[in-house]
């Protein structure tokens, strides 16, 4: 399956908030595109990514706005902070 | 006058300039800590703190400050005061600095939250009076320092305080380290 | 010299860079101007400002705007060169644009928000600058309960976000 989160505009945290929030109501091996154009998300987006274990398929930052194509794996460091949020 | 307007104009600009860079507001900081336990942002404020603790004092000592600030209140005023801010600080996704600089990015919500700010402090300003008498004025704590409430030299508080705040960040870093073992 | 200035003026600062030129100009602006950083302070200047153009009997007779006059002070040329300051800094790393949020509901929260943090300040008698950045340092004992509180109302925010993140998608 394939969602796209687009995000534009919205101010942080949200960007980054939603895109957690979809990450842990998706199946493994879900395809999760999200854009946006907050300052801080892109950096946050890719060093989470790396923490939570979750492979980037696409990446583009043009500018302001920035473009990531996800692909959903339920790591346990991922379920872990799901669970906190109570995101599931 | 001229100076003061020059002086002025060149802080404000560097103030500005740094928090967009560093992307620095405490709003952010303590989100995502509490969040997601990342206590990046915060460790740089504690830094910040302590540079400034070590800085005023230092210079107040050498004669270059002249008088400490203004801070006083009521024990009410300021805890209600303090909530209301951090709520609302959440809410509009930027502190006091953060919406100014968010603005400058170009952020319409910060717009809307600046426009709110000013329409806030003409509200408090409308009803200053009864706020006064309620929870300003009781249980007041006067312009008290530390050094002056305990009856010890600013000097050792300084140092107890640069203490303390290293051992908070050594603390996070051996936490931080746990936790990715 | 090009990798320089590119670095300087286009790509991010590390924090710790950040954090010393803030601490150093706040200090700068003690010894010069006589105040520490703030941010509330001078916006209340700028509402009496606004406010006398619109009904300048009423701002007269106020009794809060008699210790923050209608006028143009240096705490406010700060605030409105921060945003100046800031806007540069954005377009020059190519990071300026005007963000209107999808949901316009965001611009009504960012009111609200405000309305609470402007009035949360004034009664404080400090935003989370003038209090946590400026008075803590200071050792004032009237910040640090302060800055404690509204780290509290921040946590308590956070939770109420968190539940609107939930249900809102």
């Amino acid at each position: 399956m394939k969602k796209v989160l687009d995000t534009m505009g919205e101010p942080c945290p949200y960007p980054f908030l939603l895109t957690v929030n979809e990450l842990c109501n998706m199946q493994d091996g879900d395809i999760l595109e999200t854009k946006g154009d907050c300052p801080q998300t892109a950096d946050k987006i890719i060093s989470a990514a790396k923490k939570y274990g979750i492979e980037i398929l696409e990446m583009n930052i043009t500018g302001t706005d920035w473009d990531f194509v996800l692909k959903v794996k339920h790591t346990d460091i991922l379920e872990n902070i799901c669970c906190k949020l109570c995101f599931s | 006058m001229v100076n003061i307007i020059l002086v002025s104009i060149l802080i404000g600009l560097i103030y500005g300039f740094t928090l967009q860079k560093c992307q620095i507001c405490f709003t952010s900081a303590f989100r995502d800590y509490f969040l997601f336990k990342e206590g990046q942002l915060i460790k740089a404020l504690l830094f910040l703190v302590l540079l400034q603790m070590i800085l005023f004092h230092f210079f107040a000592s050498t004669g270059l400050i002249i008088e400490f600030d203004e801070k006083q209140g009521g024990i009410l005023s300021l805890v209600i005061g303090g909530l209301i801010f951090g709520v609302g600080a959440i809410f509009a996704g930027g502190c006091a600095s953060g919406t100014l600089y968010r603005v400058g990015e170009g952020q319409m919500m910060s717009v809307f939250a600046l426009f709110g700010m000013l329409f806030g402090i003409g509200l408090f300003a409308e009803l200053y009076d009864i706020l006064n008498r309620t929870l300003i004025q009781p249980l007041s704590v006067g312009n008290i320092r530390i050094p002056e409430l305990l009856n010890i030299s600013s000097i050792a508080v300084v140092t107890i305080g640069a203490i303390f705040f290293l051992i908070i960040l050594l603390l996070k870093n051996i936490m931080m380290k746990k936790q990715i073992e | 010299m090009y990798s320089m200035t590119h670095k300087l003026l286009k790509s991010a600062w590390p924090l710790w860079v950040g954090v010393i030129i803030i601490g150093s100009a706040s200090t700068l602006q003690f010894i010069l101007l006589g105040r520490p950083w703030g941010i509330t302070d001078g916006e209340v200047n700028a509402v009496a400002l606004i406010g006398s153009i619109i009904m300048p009997e009423h701002i007269l007779s106020t009794t809060y705007f008699e210790a923050f006059p209608p006028i143009v002070t240096y705490l406010l040329i700060i605030d409105v060169m921060l945003i100046l300051g800031a806007f540069i800094s954005a377009v020059l790393s190519k990071n300026f644009k005007i963000r209107i949020p999808r949901k316009k509901e965001r611009l009504i929260q960012g009111f609200a928000g405000g309305i609470l943090m402007g009035f949360g300040a004034r009664l404080a008698m400090g935003c989370n600058v003038g209090h946590i950045v400026s008075g803590i340092p200071q050792l004032y004992v009237a910040s640090i309960i302060a800055g404690m509180s509204m780290i509290v109302g921040m946590y308590i925010g956070t939770k109420i976000l968190l539940r609107q993140v939930r249900s809102s998608w």
